[in-house]
């Protein structure tokens, strides 16, 4: 039996409130249940979306977290991949030049202040373009896993508050925003792959 | 791997199919085995994808990428010495040295 889009979309939505967050991982998953059932001979399609899930949900689910490790490797691999290019050395001395330019004259708790929001709006920039259109794995991976890691160095632990020295606060902020730019390039990037890969 | 080698893209549920076609039902991949293998290669490199829709719906199909082909001929040479070696070790050849 042929499957309305209907029924697709309510295989998505199940698999979905099941657990299945990203949309990457969810299409192929409906995929496969879909395949299953049509080629179950006439019938109702509820009673045999029900019996395939009283089988199989358990090994469906199983593999979401592996899909989970396996996009926080990627999203470290993509992110490396980034960092790599020719722009980050000089990105960074500007950043650590600069920011000891315009900020050297002002307390500097101040200061730490506006770096922080210049890593926000660097990190947010790319956060805003790729979760526009669903969650992806690998996205979701970068922003969850090494974000967190930025956030933490940044925010929670505030380098301003454990070293006097100003140069080496200044570099170690221009490290955190350039991580937070390399971030939003990253993600920008695998945006741009996902829309074109499920454009069809 | 072979199996793509063999018929060039397959999507998930096709392999499973095929696979417990080949074995006639007694190997049986299952979704949460099969999908995180295939993920695990396709970020490896092994793998390229194709998404087309088919019907209502995405479809995934998988291929082997150049590297993914030398790879293939590879892990089958070392399946084949593991086989071999298994096989040796359960029933091991007599020898007439060692026979009384």
């Amino acid at each position: 039996m042929k499957l309305t889009a209907e029924q697709v979309q309510f295989i998505d939505t199940y698999l979905k409130n099941s657990g299945v967050e990203y949309v990457d991982i969810r299409f192929e998953m409906t995929d496969h249940v879909a395949t299953a059932l049509e080629e179950e001979e006439e019938g109702d399609f509820m009673e045999h979306f029900k019996r395939y899930m009283i089988y199989h949900k358990r090994n469906l689910l199983s593999g979401n977290r592996r899909f989970k490790q396996l996009a926080v490797k990627r999203a470290t691999a993509e992110l490396c991949k980034t960092l790599y290019g020719f722009w980050v050395l000089p990105a960074l001395l500007i950043l650590v030049f600069g920011t000891h330019y315009f900020f050297a004259d002002i307390n500097l708790s101040d200061a730490a202040c506006y770096l922080r929001i210049l890593f926000f709006a660097a990190y947010f920039t790319g956060m805003a373009v790729s979760y526009n259109k669903g969650k992806y794995s690998v996205t979701s991976k970068l922003y969850g896993v090494c974000g967190l890691v930025l956030y933490y160095a940044g925010m929670i632990v505030a380098p301003e508050r454990l070293i006097p020295n100003l140069w080496v606060v200044f570099t170690i902020y221009s490290v955190i925003i350039l991580m937070g730019f390399a971030l939003s390039i990253t993600a920008i990037r695998l945006h741009k792959q996902y829309k074109t890969r499920y454009a069809a | 791997m072979k199996l793509l080698e063999e018929n060039g893209r397959m999507y998930g549920y096709e392999i499973t199919q095929k696979v417990k076609q080949i074995t006639q039902g007694e190997l049986n991949i299952t979704e949460g085995a099969l999908y995180p293998a295939l993920h695990k290669l396709e970020a490896d490199g092994v793998l390229s994808v194709e998404v087309e829709r088919v019907d209502n719906r995405l479809r995934k199909y998988y291929k082997l990428t150049e590297h993914g082909q030398k790879e293939t001929v590879n892990r089958l040479a070392e399946l084949e010495e593991f086989i071999r070696n298994m096989q040796t070790l359960v029933n091991p050849a007599p020898n007439p040295d060692l026979q009384f």
